[in-house]
Formats: C-alpha cells, sequence, structure tokens
C-alpha cells in the first residue's frame, strides 16, 4: 500500500462531481503529487535527448560553417604543385580535365621577415580562385603591397613596411622582384585556415610561421608555381560529402594520368638545360686551357725569334764595318787631287776679283749721278703741276664769292617788308584791347549801383528789427515784473501802462520793419535783373573778345621771333663774304711766286743730263775686257767643281752607307730590345696570371663537377595533386574535418547509450507508477470510466514528462552543445563561427525515443493491468511472496551472515526487478563516466607515450639529392657541432598507402637505418600489449599499430605501399609495434633492397639535441635549413600541434559528456531511490514501530542500495571498458591512435561520483524516513 | 503509584483550520500485569491513547508515566529506545515483514533488544513451532497474528499494546489470539492493553476503560475476570 493511495477516495469523490473535467483535474494532480517523478522524467529525457541532438548536429553544424566558408572564398577543389614549377606544356594538359571550371595559377615562394626566422609564404594574389577573407585593409594591387596573414596584425600595422629576406635557389636565381612591400592588409586563407599549424616551409625553420599575399607583378619567373582548379560537378556541392570526394577523388585521378609523363619529360628538359650549361661551361673552361698552352707556346717562339735577331744584327754590323773602311780609302785619294787643282784656281780668281771691284767703282758713280738728276726731274715736275692747281683753285673760290654776295642782297630786302608788316598787326591788337577795358569798366560800374542800393536797404531794416526787438524785451521785463503775485495795485497799474505804450511802440517798430522789408527785397530784386540781363551777358561776351584777342596777340610772336633769327643769319653772312675776299687776294700772291721758282728748275736740270751720258760710255769698255777674263776662270773652275761633286759625291755616299747601315743595325738593335722588353712583359703577365687563371680554370672545373654532380642527382620532379585536405598547410582543413567528424563518430555510440539507460529507466518509472496507481485506476474503472480514459492519464503524464524533457534537450543539444564545441576549438582556426542548423529529423527521433520510452510502457503496462476485473484491481497486487533465495541453499555461507545481511541479502533478490534496475541505471552512468574519464585519458596521453616514451628524436633533417660532396661535408660538420647530442644516418621516405574508411591517402613515414642497433636510441620500438621491445634486424619490417589496424595486417602478412615514384612495394610485415601519432614504416636494409629493387643509400639522419625545448628545436632547424645540403627538416611540432587541436576539443566534450552522465547518475539514483522507499514505506514504519532507531531504519533499506550501487559501478567498469575500447577504434582519425592504456582515476572518479551522490541520496533519504508517519502506514489495509 | 499513570492527557490534531481533539484531558493509571480493555466506538480517541503510550505519538498536555517514566518528556531518539526496549506492539494488520519468515520476522525484534527471548522458544509458545520457516503469505491471518504476537513479546516488552488484535480475523481464531495474549499476560506477568471497539471482550480485562468522544467515560476494575473461552460474540 502507497501512501498516494489514501488518496484515491477524494479522487472518486471529485469525480463524481465533475465527469471527464475531473479525470483532467486527477491527472494534473497526480503530477503535481508526484513531482520529483515528473522531473526525473523530465531530466532524463532531457539529458538524453541533449546529448544526442547536441552530438548529432554538432559536427553538421561546423561542417556547414566550414562549407560556407569556403563556398564564399571559391576556395579551390584541387591544387597541382611542381617541383620545377608549371611550363606552358603543363598548362595545356591541365586544361584537359574533364569538367574544369577554373583554373588559374600562381605564384609563391617561402622567405624569411629580415633579420627573422620567422618564415612567410608570400602568393600571388588570386583573381577567381582561393580568395582570401579581407579582415582589415586590402588586397595588394601593386607590386610593393602586401596583404599579410592575419596573425601578424599584432606586429604590424597597416601601412607598415614589411621586409623580407629570399634565399636564392641553387642555381642563384630569386623569384622577387622585390623585398620590401607596404602593408596594405590582413587576411585570411581559405587553405590555411590553423591558427597552429600552417604546414611546412623551405623557409625558416622549416614550418611556415605565417603567409602574406602580394600582387602577381612582384614575381619574376618563367614558370607558375601552382595551379588551383575548380570543377563544374562539385561546385554546390558540400565540400563534406562522399559525392564531393568522388568527384575530387576522380578529377584527381584524372590529372594525375594527364600529368604522369611530365615527370620524366620535365626532368628532361631541365636536365637538358643544365647539361647545356654546363657544356658551355666546360667548352669556356677548354678555350681557357688552350688560350693558357697557346700563350707559352708563342712566348717559346718569340724567345728564339729575339735571339736569332740577336745573331742577325751581329754579322751586318761586321760587314758593315770592312766594306765602309775600303770606300773610305778611295775617297781619300781624290780628295788630295782636287785640293792642288783647288789652289790654282783661287790665284785666278783673286786677279779677277780686283778688276772686278774697279769697275764697280765706276758703275756705282754713274748711277749716283742718274740718280740726282732722276730726282730734281720729278721735282720739278711736281713743282708744276702744283702750280696749275693752285691756279684752279683761286679761280673757284673767286666765283664762290661773286655768288654769296647776290644772296646777302636779296635776304636783306625780305627782312624789311616783314618787320613792316609785322608792326601793322601789333598796332591792331592794341586798339581792340582798349575796347574791351572800356566795356568792362562801363558794367562793374552798374553793379556797383546796384550793390550800394541793397546794403542801403538792408540796413534800414536791421534797424527796424533791432528797434523790434528792443520793444519785446521790455515788454517781457514787464511782464516778469507782473507776474509777482503780491504786486501793489499802484505798481500794477503803473506796469501796465508802460507795459501798453512799449506795445504801441512795437507795433510801429514792427510796420517799420515790414517797409524796410520791402524796399530791401525790390532793391534786391533790381539788383537781380541788372546781374541776370545786363551785367553777366555782357561781361561773358567781353570775356570771349578778350580770348580772341589773346589768342591773335600769341599768333603775332613767333613772327616777331622768326624775324629775329633772320636778321641774325644775315649778319653772319655779311662777315663771311669779307673774310672770302681776303683769302682770295693771298691765293693770287703764291701763285705768282711759285711760277718763277719753276723756270730756273728747268734749266739746271738740262746741264746735268750731258755729264751722265758721258762717264755710262767709258764704263761700258772696262767691261767688256773683265767679261772675256772671267769666261777663262770659270772653265777651270767647272772641271774642278765638277771633280770636287763627284768626291762629295762619293763621301756622302760612304756617309750614307755608313748611316744606312748603322741606322740599320741601331733600328734592329732597337726592335730586338722592345722585342725582348714585350717578350719579357708578356713572360711576366703570364707568369702573373697563370696562377689565377689555373686557379680560376681549376674552380670552374670544380663548379662544372658540382653541376655534374647535381645534374647527376636531378630527380623526377613530383607533380602533387591535392584536395583540400593535402595541400600544403592544410592541415587546419583537415583537423577542422576530424575535430566534426570524431565529434559524429562519438555522437554515434556515446549519446545512443546514455539514451538507452534514460529510457530504460524511464520506462521501468512509468511501469512503477502504472502500479502504484493501481486502486485509483480500479476505482475509475468501477465508476465506468472506460479503459481509454483510464490509460489517458498514464499516457498524457508519459507524454507531457517526455515531451518537456525532450524539447529541453532538444533546444539546448541545438545551441548550447554546439557552442560548447566551438569554444574548444574556435581560437584555432581561422574559420568562421560555428553555424547553428536545426535538424527535424535528430529532434523528431528524440521526440519519438522519448516517447517510446515514457509513453509506450505507461499504456502498454495500463493495457495489461486493465485487463483485470475493477473489483481486483481495488485489491493492493499481493506482495511478492518470499521465499528462499539460492544463497540459503548454500549453508556455511548462509549461517555466517548476521541477520540484518540475511535480510538485506533476501529483499535484494526478492525484488529482482528493481535491483537489475539500480544495477543497470547505476552501472550505465559508470559506464559512461569511465568511457568519458577514459577517452579522456586516451586523447590526453598521446601526446607524452608518444614524445615522452616513445620517441627521443627532435628532428629529421632530410639530405637534399643534389647536394654537392662538399656541402654534404658541411651538413656532417655541423651534426658533429655539441649542441647536436647524437644523430643516426638514415634512409628517409614518405611513401603512401590509402586506407581508412575514407579511404584517404595515409602518410608513412619510412625509415631504414643505417645502424639498426642504433634506431633505438632514437625510436623505442616495442609491442604495446607486452612491453616487449622489437629488434631491427635487416630483414625487418616493423609497422605502426594504428597503420596496421587500418590495414588489417599483422606479422606475416604483406602490404603494399606506394613509393615517391608512384611505384608500388611489397613488404612482408614481421613486428607491429606502438605508435600513437602518424604512421611508421622500419625497414632493414635487406628488406629495403629486396622490396624496393634499389640500393640503400642515406639521405637523411634523425637528429637528438643537447637541449630539446622547442626554442632550442626550432634554432636548430633554422640553422640546419641554412646549409644548402638540407632539403628539409621535419620537426614533430606539427603532430603536436594537430594532436593538441584534437585533443582540445575532444577534452571539451568529454568534460560535456561526464557532466551529463553525472547528471543521469544523479536522476537515476534519486529515481530509484524513490522508488524503494516509497514501495516500502510500510515495511519501513514497521520496523520504525519496533524499535528502529532512524540511521538502523535508513541502513535497513539503503544497505540495498549500497550493495546494488557497488554492483552496478563493478559492472559499469566492466561495461566501461569495454565501451572505452570501443570508442578509441571508432573515433580516432586515420593517423592517430587513441592510448588504449587505463588510468586509475577513470575508475575511481565514476566511483567518487556516485559514491557522493550515492551517500547524498542517503541523507535525503534519512531525512525523508524520520519523517514517515509510521502510523499512517500501518492503519490502511494491506 | 500504578505502573502506568496517565494523568490529563490531551491530544489535538490540526487539520485545515479545525483542531480535532483525540484525547481530551484523559486520566487512568494501570496496575503491574493487568490486562486492560480500552473500549470504545471508532472515533473515541482509543487508538491515539495506545500510540501514546506505545511511543509512536506524543501528547499535548498531561503526564504519562510508564515504569515510572513520563515518556511524554521523551525526545525522538529515547521515545526510540522506549518502543525497543519497553513496548511490544501488535496489529490490526499483522505487519509482518513478507520477506522474512515467521521465525525472522520474530528475530526482527530480538535482534534489536539485549535480553530478548528465544524467537523459535516463542513462536513455540504461541504454537508456531511448525511454521518456523514459513514466509508470511504461507500463513494464515491468525498464525500471522500470533508471529506477530511472538513479535512483541520476544523483547520482553514492560507493556504489550494491542491495537484491535482481532479486527481482522474470523470468531474463531480470534478466540485463538486472544487466549494467546491473556496467557501472556497471566502466566508472563506482561502488563498488557487492548484496544477495541468489541464491547463483548470486555469481562477478560481486570480493567476496562471506557471512552467516547476523546474522554475516560467509565473505569471498570474487575476482581475476577472471566477466561476467553468462556465468552461469546
Amino acid at each position: 500500500m502507497e501512501p498516494r493511495n489514501q488518496n484515491a477516495p477524494r479522487a472518486r469523490h471529485r469525480l463524481r462531481r465533475g465527469g471527464k473535467h475531473a479525470l483532467w483535474r486527477d491527472i494534473r494532480a497526480s503530477i503535481r503529487r508526484s513531482k520529483g517523478r515528473f522531473f526525473s522524467i523530465v531530466g532524463l529525457m532531457a539529458l538524453g535527448s541533449f546529448a544526442l541532438v547536441g552530438l548529432k548536429v554538432a559536427g553538421p553544424d561546423m561542417r556547414a560553417a566550414g562549407a560556407q566558408y569556403f563556398q564564399s572564398l571559391n576556395a579551390a577543389d584541387l591544387t597541382v604543385i611542381a617541383d620545377y614549377g608549371l611550363t606552358s606544356a603543363d598548362q595545356e594538359l591541365i586544361a584537359q580535365v574533364n569538367d574544369l571550371r577554373q583554373v588559374e595559377y600562381g605564384y609563391l615562394k617561402d622567405v624569411v621577415i629580415k633579420g627573422t626566422d620567422t618564415s612567410v609564404r608570400l602568393q600571388s594574389a588570386p583573381e577567381d580562385v582561393s580568395l582570401y577573407e579581407v579582415v582589415q585593409g586590402s588586397m595588394p594591387e601593386v607590386a610593393d603591397e602586401v596583404a599579410l596573414d592575419e596573425k601578424l596584425a599584432d606586429a604590424y600595422r597597416l601601412g607598415d613596411t614589411f621586409s623580407v629576406t629570399e634565399k636564392a635557389d641553387a642555381q642563384g636565381n630569386t623569384v622577387l622582384t622585390r623585398t620590401s612591400f607596404t602593408v596594405v592588409g590582413f587576411v585570411r586563407s581559405p587553405e590555411i585556415v590553423s591558427k597552429i599549424n600552417h604546414g611546412e616551409s623551405t623557409a625558416g625553420s622549416g614550418e611556415l610561421d605565417a603567409y602574406g599575399v602580394v600582387a602577381p607583378a612582384a614575381f619574376d619567373s618563367d614558370v607558375h608555381m601552382t595551379a588551383r582548379l575548380t570543377f563544374t560537378d562539385t561546385e554546390g556541392l558540400d565540400p563534406y560529402s562522399d559525392a564531393y570526394d568522388e568527384a575530387v577523388h576522380e578529377h584527381k585521378n584524372e590529372l594525375e594520368d594527364l600529368l604522369a609523363q611530365r615527370p620524366a619529360a620535365r626532368l628532361a628538359e631541365v636536365r637538358a638545360d643544365s647539361q647545356q650549361e654546363i657544356d658551355d661551361g666546360q667548352a669556356q673552361v677548354d678555350d681557357g686551357r688552350a688560350e693558357l698552352a697557346q700563350a707559352a707556346a708563342e712566348l717559346a717562339d718569340a724567345r728564339t725569334q729575339l735571339d736569332s735577331g740577336a745573331a742577325q744584327i751581329t754579322t751586318a754590323e761586321n760587314t758593315l764595318t770592312s766594306q765602309l773602311a775600303a770606300a773610305g780609302d778611295k775617297l781619300a785619294s781624290g780628295a788630295a787631287q782636287i785640293r792642288s787643282g783647288r789652289i790654282q784656281l783661287a790665284a785666278g780668281e783673286a786677279e779677277l776679283a780686283r778688276k772686278e771691284a774697279d769697275l764697280a767703282a765706276a758703275r756705282q758713280q754713274i748711277a749716283a749721278g742718274q740718280e740726282a738728276y732722276d730726282a730734281a726731274a720729278s721735282e720739278l715736275a711736281a713743282k708744276k703741276q702744283e702750280y696749275h692747281a693752285g691756279v684752279a683753285a683761286y679761280r673757284q673760290v673767286a666765283a664762290e664769292l661773286a655768288q654769296k654776295q647776290d644772296a646777302y642782297g636779296q635776304g636783306a630786302a625780305a627782312l624789311e617788308d616783314a618787320r613792316a608788316e609785322l608792326a601793322a598787326a601789333q598796332d591792331a591788337v592794341d586798339a581792340a584791347q582798349a575796347q574791351i577795358t572800356a566795356a568792362s569798366e562801363k558794367l562793374e560800374q552798374g553793379k556797383q549801383g546796384y550793390d550800394a542800393a541793397l546794403d542801403q536797404a538792408a540796413s534800414a531794416r536791421g534797424q527796424a528789427e533791432q528797434a523790434c526787438a528792443d520793444a519785446t524785451e521790455k515788454i517781457d521785463a514787464l511782464d516778469a515784473q507782473l507776474a509777482v503775485p503780491d504786486l501793489a495795485d499802484e505798481k500794477r497799474a503803473q506796469l501796465e501802462a508802460a507795459r501798453a505804450e512799449v506795445a504801441v511802440q512795437l507795433e510801429k517798430a514792427q510796420a517799420a520793419a515790414a517797409a524796410a522789408a520791402d524796399a530791401e527785397a525790390q532793391a534786391q530784386a533790381a539788383r537781380d535783373a541788372f546781374m541776370d540781363e545786363t551785367y553777366n551777358p555782357g561781361a561773358q561776351e567781353l570775356a570771349h573778345k578778350q580770348a580772341e584777342l589773346d589768342a591773335q596777340a600769341a599768333a603775332l610772336k613767333p613772327k616777331q621771333e622768326e624775324l629775329a633769327a633772320k636778321e641774325q643769319e644775315l649778319a653772319g653772312a655779311a662777315q663771311q663774304l669779307e673774310e672770302g675776299r681776303a683769302a682770295l687776294a693771298q691765293s693770287k700772291q703764291q701763285l705768282d711766286d711759285a711760277a718763277a721758282q719753276l723756270a730756273t728748275g728747268r734749266s739746271k736740270l738740262a746741264a746735268s743730263a750731258t755729264q751722265l751720258a758721258q762717264a755710262r760710255s767709258q764704263a761700258d769698255d772696262g767691261a767688256a775686257q773683265l767679261a772675256a777674263g772671267r769666261q777663262t776662270l770659270e772653265q777651270g773652275a767647272d772641271l774642278l767643281a765638277q771633280k770636287e761633286q763627284e768626291l762629295a759625291a762619293g763621301q756622302a755616299e760612304l756617309a750614307q752607307a755608313r748611316a744606312a747601315g748603322e741606322a740599320e743595325i741601331a733600328a734592329a738593335k732597337q726592335e730586338l730590345a722592345e722585342k725582348e722588353a714585350a717578350y719579357e712583359k708578356a713572360r711576366a703577365a703570364y707568369e702573373d696570371e697563370r696562377p689565377g687563371a689555373e686557379a680560376d680554370l681549376a674552380q670552374a672545373e670544380a663548379e662544372l663537377a658540382e653541376a655534374r654532380e647535381e645534374l647527376a642527382g636531378l630527380e623526377q620532379p613530383s607533380y602533387t595533386v591535392s584536395s583540400r585536405r593535402e595541400v600544403p598547410g592544410g592541415d587546419g582543413y583537415r583537423v577542422y574535418q576530424t575535430v566534426a567528424e570524431i565529434i559524429d563518430a562519438l555522437a554515434n555510440v556515446f549519446p545512443i547509450f546514455l539514451y538507452f539507460v534514460a529510457a530504460l529507466v524511464t520506462f521501468t518509472t512509468m511501469t512503477r507508477m502504472v502500479e502504484e496507481e493501481r486502486i485509483n485506476s480500479g476505482t475509475l474503472k468501477a465508476l465506468g470510466y472506460s479503459d481509454r480514459d483510464v490509460m489517458l492519464k498514464f499516457v498524457v503524464y508519459g507524454f507531457a514528462a517526455s515531451t518537456l524533457g525532450s524539447l529541453l534537450g532538444i533546444a539546448a543539444g541545438h545551441t548550447v552543445l554546439p557552442w560548447i564545441v566551438y569554444a574548444a576549438y574556435g581560437a584555432k582556426f581561422t574559420l568562421p563561427a560555428i553555424t547553428l542548423t536545426f535538424d527535424p529529423a535528430v529532434s523528431a527521433v528524440a521526440l519519438a525515443l522519448g516517447y517510446a520510452s515514457a509513453v509506450l510502457p505507461a499504456a502498454l503496462s495500463a493495457k495489461q493491468e486493465l485487463t483485470a476485473r475493477p473489483a481486483e484491481l481495488l485489491l493492493p497486487k499481493p506482495p511478492a511472496a518470499g521465499s528462499k533465495i539460492l544463497l540459503e541453499h548454500v549453508r556455511p555461507l548462509w549461517r555466517r551472515l548476521s541477520f540484518t545481511q540475511k535480510v538485506t541479502a533476501r529483499n535484494l533478490f526478492r525484488y529482482k526487478k528493481r535491483m537489475l534496475m539500480t544495477i543497470f541505471g547505476v552501472a550505465g552512468a559508470v559506464v559512461l563516466l569511465v568511457a568519458g574519464f577514459g577517452t579522456q585519458y586516451s586523447i590526453s596521453g598521446i601526446s607524452d607515450e608518444q614524445f615522452g616514451r616513445l620517441v627521443s628524436y627532435d628532428m629529421i633533417v632530410a639530405e637534399s639529392p643534389t647536394a654537392t660532396s662538399t656541402e654534404l661535408d658541411a651538413l656532417a660538420s655541423c651534426l658533429a657541432e655539441k649542441d647536436v647530442a647524437r644523430s643516426l644516418p638514415l634512409y628517409y621516405e614518405n611513401v603512401t598507402r590509402e586506407a581508412g574508411a575514407r579511404m584517404d591517402t595515409q602518410d608513412i613515414t619510412m625509415i631504414v637505418p643505417d645502424d639498426p642497433a642504433e634506431l633505438a636510441d632514437y625510436i623505442t620500438l616495442q609491442v604495446r600489449a607486452t612491453g616487449e621491445p622489437i629488434t631491427l634486424t635487416d630483414d625487418s619490417v616493423v609497422l605502426s599499430e594504428r597503420l596496421a589496424e587500418l590495414l588489417g595486417v599483422g606479422p606475416g602478412d604483406t602490404f603494399t605501399v606506394t613509393d615517391a615514384t608512384g611505384t608500388e612495394r611489397t613488404l612482408a610485415v614481421t613486428d607491429v609495434c606502438e605508435m600513437y601519432l602518424g604512421h611508421f614504416l622500419f625497414v632493414g636494409k635487406g628488406a629495403y633492397r629486396r622490396a624496393f629493387h634499389a640500393p640503400y643509400e642515406k639521405n637523411a639522419y634523425l637528429v637528438t639535441l643537447a637541449n630539446g625545448s622547442a626554442d632550442a628545436v626550432n634554432a636548430a632547424a633554422c640553422s640546419f635549413m641554412e646549409l644548402p645540403a638540407v632539403k628539409g627538416i621535419q620537426q614533430n611540432t606539427s603532430l603536436k600541434a594537430e594532436i593538441a587541436t584534437i585533443v582540445d576539443s575532444l577534452n571539451m566534450i568529454m568534460v560535456v559528456l561526464i557532466a551529463v552522465a553525472s547528471m543521469l547518475a544523479v536522476v537515476i539514483l534519486y529515481n530509484l531511490t524513490t522508488i524503494n522507499v516509497s514501495e516500502r514505506l510500510r515495511e519501513l514504519s514497521t520496523i520504525k514501530v519496533l524499535g528502529f532507531y532512524d540511521n538502523e531504519v535508513t541502513m535497513y533499506i539503503y544497505r540495498e542500495t549500497i550493495i546494488l550501487t557497488l554492483i552496478g559501478i563493478v559492472a559499469g567498469w566492466v561495461i566501461g571498458v569495454w565501451f572505452r575500447n570501443y570508442i578509441i577504434t571508432v573515433v580516432p582519425p586515420d593517423n592517430v591512435m587513441f592510448d588504449p592504456g587505463f588510468a586509475v582515476y577513470v575508475f575511481v572518479i565514476p566511483l567518487v561520483i556516485v559514491g557522493v551522490i550515492t551517500v547524498a541520496l542517503g541523507f535525503a533519504v534519512n531525512r525523508r524516513l524520520v519523517k514517515v508517519d509510521m502510523l499512517e502506514a500501518l492503519k490502511s489495509v494491506e | 503509584m500504578a505502573y502506568i499513570d496517565v494523568e490529563h492527557l490531551y491530544r489535538r490534531y490540526h487539520t485545515g483550520g479545525t483542531e480535532i481533539i483525540a484525547n481530551n484531558d484523559v486520566t487512568f493509571s494501570v496496575e503491574k500485569g493487568e490486562l486492560v480493555i480500552i473500549l470504545g466506538a471508532s472515533g473515541a480517541g482509543k487508538s491515539t491513547l495506545l500510540n501514546i503510550l506505545g511511543g509512536m505519538d506524543s501528547p499535548n498536555e498531561g503526564r504519562v508515566v510508564v515504569a515510572g517514566r513520563d515518556i511524554a518528556r521523551l525526545d525522538r531518539r529515547e521515545l526510540t529506545r522506549y518502543r525497543r526496549t519497553d513496548v511490544g506492539f501488535v496489529f490490526q494488520f499483522y505487519n509482518l515483514v513478507a520477506n522474512l519468515t515467521a521465525k525472522e520476522n520474530v528475530e526482527l525484534a530480538s535482534e534489536i533488544v539485549r535480553d530478548a527471548q528465544n524467537p523459535v522458544e516463542v513462536l513455540k509458545l504461541v504454537g508456531l513451532e511448525g511454521r518456523l520457516n514459513n514466509f508470511p503469505a504461507q500463513l494464515s491471518g491468525g498464525e500471522q497474528q500470533r508471529v506477530a504476537i511472538a513479535r512483541a513479546v520476544a523483547k520482553n516488552p514492560k507493556i504489550l499494546l494491542c491495537d484491535e488484535p482481532t479486527g481482522a480475523l474470523d470468531y474463531r481464531t480470534g478466540k485463538q489470539v486472544l487466549k494467546i495474549l491473556q496467557d501472556m499476560c497471566r502466566v508472563r506477568g506482561a502488563t498488557t492493553l487492548i484496544v477495541t471497539h468489541n464491547a463483548a471482550l470486555a469481562p477478560i480485562g481486570d480493567r476496562v476503560i471506557h471512552m467516547r468522544d476523546a474522554r475516560v467515560v467509565k473505569i471498570e476494575r474487575s476482581e475476577h475476570p472471566a477466561d476467553i473461552s468462556a465468552i461469546e460474540w
């Protein structure tokens, strides 16, 4: 019997009055009466649907946010990246791919920020594909602008200068046209969405730190580095859908097929180019060598020539000397003969010379005489001519003078006429002036008369007015006196009389003033009339005439002046005339003197001419004699001269011959000396330059050798076709998707179990309720209510509770959980906030499940109950009969139990249904808690497990295949430095294999160590389950555990991987090793050779640093990256960052799930305890009456709860372990293995949580039992 | 000084603004070893009186001295101890624990007191030696009530309180039960109070307290009470 049943009579009463209305009231009352149960169901349904709906929508919400973002930026579906760039041939092939919507080619280059190790990938700004989200500012438009990664917004502001350092490639080429840019914006890339991990870089430490966008003009490259493609058949597809994956996968295969031949072709091109360069270089070196040899040969030739030249010169000198001696003798005898002849000739010459001298003296005298005669004659002639000229001049002057005399007479007459005329004009002007003056005077007199009359009138008026003013003044004075009030009448009469008198005077004066004013007016009028009519016109006319007269007088003035000037001129002319007459008389005198002198000169000249003729004939006779003697002498002299000439010629010839010979020899010697000098210079130069040239040549040859080595090392470029998940820097895209998928995976296991538990408890609770309300139902039925009406109560109750609970859960699941998830991952991605979507399907499922667990059991058990007759229903259900329990048959054990233990044991087994429900409920909560904490442990531990226990190397340093031996030596010495603790050479290759649910390409790090024994210092290889170490041998193939699991292989199985060249290689697994992050393949040298058909050759080092801190590793990575021999660095950072993101997100979700599981535990335990107490209230009252203390009463019933709870916890541990293990196989991403281990806390915390809840509920039960009215319970019928 | 002294006992209940007086100035006394019949119609206040004497309820006023101790002044825990050691209770509806055998039901009581009787002995006393390991559901009503009496007596209580012990039993069985109760009193000297509305039982009491409308209206003392077998109803 239950306490509620006592309400039955009340309900019956109500029903009688209210009909069906009362039924509804009864339903409402039953909800009110059992708030605890009602809200338990609400809570169970809310928790169940919250976890179910929340986890189901969170993943899709994340993907919705991502899909919208990538679509809005038109992110590329596929990206093609080629090691040696994309040529036009590549572009033609790419254009052939099916369904191509857009393709855009771009440039990129990894650089470091100037002065730092911070690596930055500069990409050319796209036009259509993979657009950037501009967070601030704008995209770059010209070559000197850059838009930076949003994460650099702390370090730079808009307008700042962003400087980078670009490392030249092996050929010394750079592709950026500039290294300094102005920051114009901050952007987010749709390809690099992680804020933590940007992927690998060829600059800095090998990890990409940031990115930037520049205009394509900032690049100078023949080839593009990337091609970004979008497709028509992926447009509008959800990028997370299978359809999208399939389409992209298909296009990827297609592209790979199209480009399959390109690596070889491109290598050939690059090889050919490089070979050409090498050949050119070699030719140059060869030329250089040849030139050097030729120079040596030429020097030797020159030496020989110089030596023979010196010998020739010596011979020539000797010959010349002997020849010259012979010629000298001959010439000497000739010279003697000539000398005697010369003496005879000199004597004759002397005689002739004396005679000639005499003749010359005579001739000289004649010449002097002639000269004197000629001078006199010419003087005479000149004087005669002079005389004639003087006569002519005299005559001309006389004529001129006469002419001037005439002109003077005419001028004087004209002057006299002009003078008379001027005097007449002056007289006329004077007369006119006299007339005008008289008229003016007359006018002035008239005016003066009028003015006098006016003045007279004005003074008369002034007098009259003065008289008026005087009279008025007097009157005023009298008035003032009269105004005094107490004036004596007498005086007043006097005053008035005086005033009258003065008034009469005033009147007269006023009349006189008026008359005077009239007279003044008339005089004024008369004057005005005169002035207007006579004076003013007259004066005007006079002024006019005066003006005319002034003009006439002015006109006379120049004529007077002209007259004065002419008089002066005439006076001058008269004086000139006088002077001319005097000069003429003097000239006549001089002419007469000259005529007399001419006559005497003529007679003297005739006498001199006769004397001269006599002297001349004498001289001519002496000259004839002299000429005969000279002719004889000249003949002898001519002969001698001829001989002398001959001698001179001989001598000259000899001298010439000597000079020529000597000059020739000197020239030869000079030439030889010059040549010697030139030779010496050339030799010195040669000697000087030879070592340098040889060194240059040697270096050039060394370089060529290196280039050849590099050429030999050139590998086929890889053409990488990447989806969004695979593109460099796409780690963020992948991790984001992984997080969403992990939530999906969780959603498929966790909430389903949780819901199952909640539903089961709800189911039981509703069943119990129907049973409790048995008598009430019987009463209703007895009153004639139909079965449907009775059922309605339970259906409504369940419906209301589950609808309310489910709606709460659906609402919170659609909002709270996605936001918690977003809070967990949001800070790690540049993606926009999670998009809240409504999922009608999962909401409907949650509601349906709610009805299935709350309404359905109510209806079913009610229906079952109602098949009984009402009479039976009215009786309480017979209590379950006591019976022996199994344990009692184990006599020894049973006997040892205390009484209370026996009671508890029997009670436990008596209420089997409740026992199972309690165990199941508690176990369910514990399962969820263990799974939650266990999963948390599994994910949070892997980073430590992997990098603390298994992997102790800090980085993999990959050698460049084209590195030359010197570069490799530099790397080796760098590895030998003390900050490197140890290093292990090995062969390292990233091989791939498609595996996993998505058939993603799995990257596998294959390591073939140089010395297998040493690998253990870097990587601990062991079997996880047993901890047994794995020894790597020559034939070993050790696979990491997660990959083995994905491939489903174990020791002894074979599997294939795809190597870097795309060839499939088959290997046989010998061991599977423990590894949590990434896939690894450790292969012995022998096994490698057999599988890859290639000789072993090291290409990388595992490096452990002395200081393994992140900063130290980064610094070391940077210094390694600067070595030309280093192709790249693989740090563990990216894996760590990736796992940290996943771990954080999962952790947050786990916290939520743990909270949900804890609340579920509370509700379940509360519910079960409540049921337990309610069902057994009568029994409890009995023992209370019997004198059990309160805590004994509580423990009487709670002991069972504790035992059941403990059993539930243990069961929960067992199932929880299984469930956790299931989760960690289903949930983790392909390249991650969750740590399958367990920590003690995973079990302890659920125990504590359930324990605390149990104890707390124990106190609540205790309080309730204390309040129980034992009498009420005992009174009722059973 | 009597064994039980009830003086000016008042017990009032408040339900929804109205005051119900269940015991109004009840005064009586009982000597040790007496068999007392408290007689009255339904609602006369006799069950309330019995509950107060049994330590399950406390009066508003007055003294209830049992074996020299005023139980009206005891706190919850002392009352529980009083119930545990001094009182045996027999109910109309037996109130056996269904999940325990006859013997275990007796043990339930005997386990919690120091000088309890052997449960098996007590059950023999009530004639159930053959039903020791039977569960209540396997027993008849009379047998169940006898188990209940055995449970009450096993503790060696100072007073044995019976609330309509035959109310749910037929005539014959009721008589048997009353016989046992009378024997318990006579033979074992347990002070026994039986509440009933059946006036036919009055002759068997050493003392009969008549109650009506919450008051004691009459107390009869009988020097020679009738044996239960001698009376009929």
